[in-house]
């Protein structure tokens, strides 16, 4: 069966995440450990982690019968130790980093955006020292109406 | 009364043949009460296990104590982050290992 291209981009978004590794040029290992939609706690084994969800998609009338889609899509990543702040920030910068290798998402988008949050950085401290990120990405599509397998 | 507490029961909490443990302060060895229960981080709206070491000893062993010193319970070094004095006679301390 055809994925739809949402779900098209969301593979090309879990190949990418994917790619963060230390082997492929990046500073971390982050994409060791990818998760979307994670239901239940991390583990501390599993830091550092990257989880993403594409919490909507919002088509908007464009012209001769295409809607432009708006893909919400927010990426946290987490990680542990002393120096967690440090390492969420270069998680935080791999990120964006492999983002930007390709905003088309191998031409399946028209563009990817990033969108300001209030806080992208948080700490908490009980017996492990954990970071956290919040990374909020907009990926636009183009579909013809009421058609989400096709452009 | 919380100096009745302090004078007569206190020490069965601590004593580590009754309920307590005992733990290494500035290389000395005092009486505890340790508590080490699940604790989940909330950072972004999704948890990350965790646990929340907690200590309760002495006010009077561990004065002067403050954050960052340190206290070695069964070989486990742990780091003081909070300190609750709680007026009683005992100062429940919330411990990390980092």
């Amino acid at each position: 069966m055809a994925d739809s291209i949402r779900q098209q981009v969301i593979n090309k978004i879990d190949e990418r995440l994917k790619t963060i590794q230390i082997i492929n040029g990046y500073e971390t290992d982050a994409g060791k450990n990818v998760f979307h939609y994670k239901e239940n706690p991390f583990e501390q084994l599993n830091l550092p982690c990257i989880e993403y969800r594409d919490i909507s998609d919002s088509p908007e009338y464009l012209s001769f019968g295409l809607f432009l889609h708006v893909i919400m899509l927010e990426i946290r990543a987490y990680a542990s130790g002393v120096n967690a702040d440090k390492t969420i920030r270069k998680i935080r910068a791999d990120i964006e980093k492999a983002i930007g290798t390709d905003l088309t998402w191998d031409g399946l988008a028209e563009d990817t955006r990033q969108i300001n949050v209030s806080q992208d950085i948080d700490l908490g401290h009980s017996e492990q020292k954990n970071a956290g990120t919040l990374f909020s990405v907009a990926i636009e599509y183009v579909s013809e109406g009421w058609s989400p397998y096709s452009y | 009364m919380p100096g009745d507490f302090a004078a007569n029961d206190l020490a069965v909490f601590l004593n580590p043949r009754d309920l307590g443990n005992t733990a290494t302060f500035n290389n000395k060895d005092i009486k505890i009460q340790f508590v080490n229960e699940y604790e989940a981080i909330t950072l972004f709206g999704l948890e990350i296990e965790n646990a929340g070491p907690m200590a309760m000893a002495a006010t009077t062993d561990i004065t002067g104590i403050k954050h960052r010193d340190t206290l070695v319970i069964d070989t486990i070094t742990y780091y003081v982050i909070e300190i609750h004095d709680d007026g009683t006679g005992i100062t429940t301390l919330l411990l990390s290992k980092e």
